[in-house]
């Protein structure tokens, strides 16, 4: 016996052909009652508490509806099992959930789980309710207009495809769980509350774009425009607060321009794997409020940063405002906040080095403990080998500079920092000694992390 | 002569005998303010039939004669607005985005117009916009743009309405005040914009399901490709920008001459679209929506409801008395 009769006999006091049963209904494009009879079947659990099942794909090589609508207040949808098996094109399925036929003030209080248990083209066309929403799996995601909070993970199983995934989803509460279109693209997302936690970030992703992320108090997310190999772009990020981290190709412009900007403070790691160039392109953050790293160009592609792409630290009319227009600026990593923007392969920053390039550090006595730290515009990363050649000469002297044994020096990543190659003497050795310039290269063993 | 504008002769012809119509005023200012207008006639035409569920049955009925724009308001015309209201903006930098929409950015105070900026290329496109700022838009323009904080908060909608109550119920006035010159389409006025047409049924008038003066839908595609809306066109990769300005589609018009009701932004209408008014309708597809949905979007009973204030994703079609009502004016378009 096929599934789905089974499912009919066992529940089959709970069958209903035509339209309404309890708060629930089902139809056809227009609020139309005449899907065909075993279509569909809704369950009442009682209390409010509904299961719909969405079955036949009643008209082959047309688009099959079902939309579901309310007809009493406060629905609780748990599940809707998009069940309809159909061919991957030219049979669509489209889902609504909307509110009522007869009182379009009337929605659906929260649906818990949209799934779709069967191979078909399944499109979600639209899911307008007054709370919250929970787990949705669906190969084509259009609006999730939403009153209350997303509590689980909304995915979009689309197969490879630049215009569909997850398009809009837009809720007035907070977003607590992963939105993904693994081989789709994201559209627009916006809470008026928070998205993701301190404790539990979210995962946002897509192969093809991310186009804006806004309005949200604070971003906990780690999000990816370009997985699964994609060449995926970032147009917005507009939020209070950004924890966590961003990747993408580049910044996309064309036509509403590119902007990632962070009222409050940017915490986050921003990598752009080719250029950030051109005009329409900003990412700003307050005054000191850059506290993490950006990169471009982390694909070593030969990108560039430059031609009117900015990074303000600051806005515009504040008179501590930094703006850094390329590579190799000179603001110290402290002004900034702490963080750097860097083009890989990153420059030494002059500057933030400890002493910085050039300077002279003075020692009343010989320190065998002085640590050198020299800071990059990126993070770093060593192997074995000596990360630098280190020479000296008699100071104050034009004599030529005698390389030395680089035994005599221990090399590591500064715990706290990244960028930073701290250069200390070995034990044993005399390490750096008063008296002589030093003059500290980088090897090929000195990478872009 | 401007080309590509209407020119206007009003003659001293009296109006046909009827009521004057509640939302008209003689302020012929309204012809200077530099917009394409479009008047919507024929009052007292038959309401919608409605669909076969008796949805929308019994509107877009209207017994006045009114105005809409030809098209969305454009970034360009958005623009000046903003700049404008800049020193009055009480909100935060991540609330501006139902000020500035998806294509004016903010460069440096919130209070500063000179901190705004249209992204270059997008001047010519339809503008996004919250709600309630399209409400403070209307009545800007209802004070002929005074730069004061009273012009942007009555007039046409009263500003001191948008509040929340503690059960999390809005106070937003519904529609436009007595006497407003510039307002939001109502949801009968922007489908009787778009579907009506006069000439159906033998002169009766009837309603058309898709704009365009069409009974099926529209199909997306770049204007030098005989495409008819782009609608979905902006689904994926960007497009290129003249396909997406406005009156990209001028052979694509309801049958009073309104172009881009398919495509472009979604537009904005006074009606609540929830019980707790927190939510305006918004009618016609956007050129963001999806391929699988612009043309459900598109048609005349599908309604779609969005949050009213907050970040934009909605554009405006906005609405006007017609100025000299008790004159009749003769309008042609030398295009």
């Amino acid at each position: 016996m096929r599934r789905k009769n089974r499912i009919a006999a066992l529940l089959s006091c709970l069958v209903m052909t035509v339209s309404s049963y309890g708060g629930v209904i089902v139809t056809d494009e227009d609020c139309d009652a005449t899907i065909p009879p075993g279509a569909y079947l809704v369950v009442d659990f009682g209390n409010n508490h509904f299961d719909v099942y969405l079955w036949d794909l009643y008209k082959p090589f047309q688009t099959t509806f079902f939309e579901i609508h309310p007809t009493s207040a406060g629905v609780i949808i748990d599940n809707i099992f998009i069940d309809v098996t159909g061919p991957p094109a030219g049979s669509p399925v489209i889902v609504r959930v909307l509110p009522s036929c007869d009182n379009p003030d009337l929605k659906i209080d929260t649906v818990h789980n949209i799934l779709e248990t069967a191979n078909g083209e399944h499109l979600l066309n639209r899911v307008d309710v007054d709370g919250d929403v929970g787990l949705i799996i669906v190969e084509a995601i259009g609006d999730v207009l939403l009153g209350g909070d997303v509590t689980n993970h909304i995915i979009a199983t689309t197969p490879d495809n630049d215009q569909r995934g997850i398009t809009k989803v837009r809720a007035l509460g907070s977003i607590f769980g992963d939105l993904r279109a693994p081989l789709g693209r994201i559209a627009f997302i916006r809470a008026d509350g928070n998205i993701g936690t301190p404790e539990q970030p979210i995962l946002i992703e897509a192969k093809h774009y991310i186009r804006n992320i806004t309005q949200a108090i604070n971003l906990y997310a780690d999000i990816n425009a370009r997985v699964n190999g994609g060449t995926g772009t970032i147009s917005k990020i507009i939020v209070d607060n950004f924890v966590g981290t961003l990747n993408a190709r580049t910044m996309s412009t064309t036509p509403s321009g590119g902007e990632l900007r962070f009222n409050e403070q940017l915490a986050a790691t921003i990598t752009f794997g080719e250029s950030y160039t051109g005009a329409n392109r900003t990412i700003q953050v307050p005054v000191g409020g850059l506290t993490s790293q950006i990169i471009f160009n982390a694909d070593n592609v030969g990108g560039v940063w430059g031609n009117g792409a900015e990074v303000w630290i600051g806005f515009n009319g504040d008179p501590d405002q930094i703006i850094l227009t390329g590579p190799g600026y000179t603001n110290t990593a402290e002004s900034l906040g702490g963080g750097s923007v860097g083009l890989a392969p990153f420059d030494l920053h002059d500057e933030s080095c400890a002493p910085a390039n050039g300077e002279t550090v003075l020692l009343e006595d010989a320190d065998p403990d002085l640590e050198v730290k020299l800071r990059h515009y990126g993070p770093i990363t060593l192997n074995a080998n000596a990360p630098v050649t280190i020479e000296r000469r008699t100071a104050c002297t034009t004599d030529s500079f005698v390389l030395l044994s680089s035994t005599d020096f221990d090399y590591s990543v500064d715990p706290a920092d990244g960028n930073s190659l701290l250069v200390s003497g070995a034990p044993g050795t005399d390490g750096f000694e008063t008296g002589y310039e030093y003059r500290l290269i980088a090897t090929p063993d000195l990478m872009c992390d | 002569m401007l080309k590509g504008w209407i020119a206007l002769i009003c003659a001293l012809v009296l109006t046909a005998a009827g009521a004057v119509p509640a939302q008209q005023a003689p302020d012929l200012r309204s012809y200077l303010d530099g917009l394409d207008w479009v008047v919507i006639g024929d009052p007292g035409n038959p309401a919608f039939e409605g669909g076969a569920q008796g949805q929308l049955k019994g509107r877009g009925g209207i017994d006045y004669r009114f105005r809409l724009t030809r098209t969305e308001i454009t970034v360009r015309q958005w623009f000046q607005f903003v700049q404008a209201f800049a020193p009055y903006y009480e909100g935060s930098y991540g609330q501006s985005y139902g000020l500035t929409g998806d294509f004016i950015y903010i460069a440096g105070p919130l209070n500063d117009p000179d901190s705004y900026h249209m992204v270059e290329g997008a001047e010519d496109l339809p503008t996004n916009l919250s709600w309630r700022m399209a409400a403070r838009y209307c009545n800007w323009l209802h004070n002929n743009k005074e730069r004061t904080e009273e012009a942007f908060a009555k007039g046409a909608y009263e500003t001191s309405t948008f509040t929340v109550n503690k059960d999390g119920t809005y106070n937003d006035q519904r529609t436009r005040s007595p006497g407003a010159r510039y307002w939001i389409p109502s949801l009968d006025e922007w489908i009787k914009g778009v579907y009506y047409d006069r000439t159906l049924n033998h002169g009766r008038g009837g309603w058309w399901w898709h704009p365009g003066s069409s009974d099926e839908p529209l199909e997306a595609g770049f204007p030098w490709e005989h495409g008819q809306t782009n609608g979905s066109l902006f689904a994926g990769p960007p497009p290129p920008i003249e396909a997406i300005e406005v009156g990209a589609y001028p052979w694509i018009r309801s049958p009073w001459g309104l172009l881009d009701a398919s495509g472009g932004m979604r537009e904005w209408t006074e009606e609540f679209g929830n019980i707790n008014h927190s939510q305006r309708i918004t009618k016609g597809s956007s050129f963001f929506s999806d391929d699988f949905s612009y043309q459900y979007e598109d048609r005349i009973l599908t309604l779609m409801p969005s949050f009213a204030w907050g970040t934009a994703m909605e554009g405006l079609r906005l609405g006007s008395a017609v100025p000299g009502v008790q004159y009749q004016p003769v309008l042609w378009d030398d295009n």
